[in-house]
């Protein structure tokens, strides 16, 4: 006996059950596969997000105020953890030349104690009565004061290429090429040292508006070798300069105060920045302490067909120094009466110029006195 | 020796201007003919002087011309710094002399009679130029 039936009969439910089976799979797969997909791309979103903020606080931009969020805990906590580290750091790198720090980080090198000997051009700030001033001042206004004209100096410093090598009380020491090479570093550290002369006076403009002390910058430049490295200790170094010429330039800082010039830089200064900046002479000195005779030049502003013109001096200036130069050069050669002649004429054009006064009192001084042929156009200082 | 010779072409063509250049040949002429005779230093010292001292009245006169006219004059400020340059480069080398310093008299001499001439053929002879133009108005 036979039965023939169709295998539909026996295979049927299983088929359909399979059948079933696969599309529910196929379904889930098709709703599944798109929500991995989302989540795997938040995943690596947040994951992108934090790289790049990491690319970016290893260059020590910190300013960025964005905030990681998360569904996933752990990413969320790691959100947290670089958001803190940002603002610690952001708190932290204002001790430090970020500049300075950048270059350690992008050469991969570990900062070592020791120094090398390079060409620099330095400069030196100070503010001109300070000890009075911040006497008569509240502490905490003294503070507040300072920290906005460190900003506006250390400003016109950064601006040009300086590396700020410290703030000392009211005064500021910084160079030029190094770390980082310039080929015109006498140049740069000439304008800024223009651009913080003057954005110091616009604060002094508004502080006088308030009725608030005068905060009055004077600036010493020179350019010569020193040596430049990091000094201290394994665990806190300072990157800084130190040699004979530093301290000069810091000197010619220091002798502003004898001829009431804002800036006054060395011979070699002059005659590295001369096609682009007017200097004029202003006196050949022994300060205390050196031997050889230094010869000092007031840097009266830029040429007026420099590119600084921002900065550049009214063109009867040119004229008028053009003028001062001939006028040192009779009193240099000891034409005194000549010499007294053409100050005379000097101190007409600007009353308010203390060396044309100076040098009037002078050429009068000598001319009373008979000095004779051993006289020589040299000061010396006995105090610094 | 004959350091610089003039020449009609260095006439610019303003006459109180020409006799000042004229002037200034004839004085570093004879500060090479001084060196020429054996270093003597008084005499050197004496020539060289004369020399500066004519200078820089010829960059007085001549600035003092510019002077009238400063927004008119185009090329005020690079004439004004050449005289400039001059002026402090012979300080300085008078300055070292004086002191006895080890200097380069030749050099000096060569930058002094190049520097006359090329700022005659180029400076001077732009304020030429200009002067020609104002007299007529002044």
């Amino acid at each position: 006996m036979a039965l023939a039936a169709r295998a539909d009969d026996f295979t049927g439910p299983l088929a359909r059950t399979r059948n079933q089976g696969l599309l529910f799979a196929l379904v889930i797969i098709l709703v599944a596969v798109p929500l991995l997909g989302m989540a795997a791309s938040r995943f690596s979103r947040g994951l992108r997000l934090l790289a790049q903020e990491a690319d970016r606080i290893r260059n020590l931009d910190l300013g960025s105020r964005d905030e990681l969020h998360s569904h996933i805990d752990e990413m969320e906590q790691l959100g947290r953890a670089v958001t803190s580290m940002r603002s610690a750091l952001r708190s932290f790198s204002r001790y430090l030349p970020r500049t300075l720090v950048r270059q350690f980080v992008a050469s991969g090198l570990d900062p070592e104690l020791g120094g090398e000997r390079r060409e620099l051009t330095l400069l030196f700030t100070d503010v001109e009565n300070f000890t009075p001033l911040s006497e008569n001042l509240a502490p905490e206004d003294l503070m507040r004061a300072m920290g906005e004209y460190f900003e506006v100096v250390g400003q016109a410093i950064l601006e040009r290429g300086g590396t700020i090598d410290k703030f000392i009380g009211d005064a500021v020491m910084a160079f030029w090429n190094a770390p980082f090479e310039s080929e015109d570093h006498v140049e740069q550290a000439c304008v800024a040292a223009l651009r913080l002369s003057k954005a110091s006076e616009e604060l002094n403009q508004r502080r006088q508006d308030s009725g608030l002390p005068l905060l009055r910058t004077r600036v010493g430049i020179h350019t010569g070798a020193a040596v430049v490295g990091n000094l201290g200790s394994t665990d806190r170094m300072d990157y800084t300069a130190l040699g004979a010429n530093v301290n000069l330039a810091s000197r010619l800082e220091g002798l502003n105060k004898f001829y009431a010039t804002r800036i006054l830089v060395s011979r070699v200064v002059r005659e590295r920045a001369r096609n682009n900046f007017l200097f004029r002479s202003v006196d050949v000195v022994v300060p205390k302490g050196v031997t050889e005779p230094l010869a000092l030049f007031e840097l009266v502003g830029a040429m007026p067909m420099s590119p600084y013109t921002d900065v550049a001096a009214p063109r009867a200036r040119l004229g008028f120094c053009s003028r001062w130069e001939r006028a040192i050069t009779l009193y240099r050669t000891a034409q005194w009466d000549r010499a007294l002649v053409e100050f005379t004429a000097l101190r007409e054009i600007m009353p308010d110029d203390h060396l044309a006064k100076m040098y009037c009192t002078r050429a009068e001084r000598l001319l009373q006195n008979k000095q004779g042929k051993d006289w020589k156009a040299i000061q010396r200082y006995s105090e610094k | 020796m004959t350091l610089v010779a003039w020449n009609d072409s260095l006439c610019i063509g303003v006459k109180e201007i020409d006799e000042q250049h004229q002037r200034l040949f004839q004085l570093a002429n004879e500060v090479a003919a001084t060196l020429e005779r054996g270093f003597d230093k008084e005499a050197v010292a004496k020539d060289l002087r004369a020399l500066c001292d004519y200078a820089v009245d010829h960059f007085a006169a001549e600035e003092a011309l510019m002077d009238l006219d400063v927004d008119g004059y185009p090329e005020y400020d690079q004439h004004v710094s050449e005289h400039m340059q001059c002026t402090t480069k012979a300080l300085d080398f008078l300055g070292a002399f004086a002191e006895d310093k080890a200097v380069d008299m030749n050099e000096f001499l060569q930058f002094v009679t190049l520097w006359i001439r090329d700022h005659i053929q180029s400076m001077d002879q732009t304020l030429a130029t200009f002067l020609r133009g104002r007299i007529p108005t002044a």
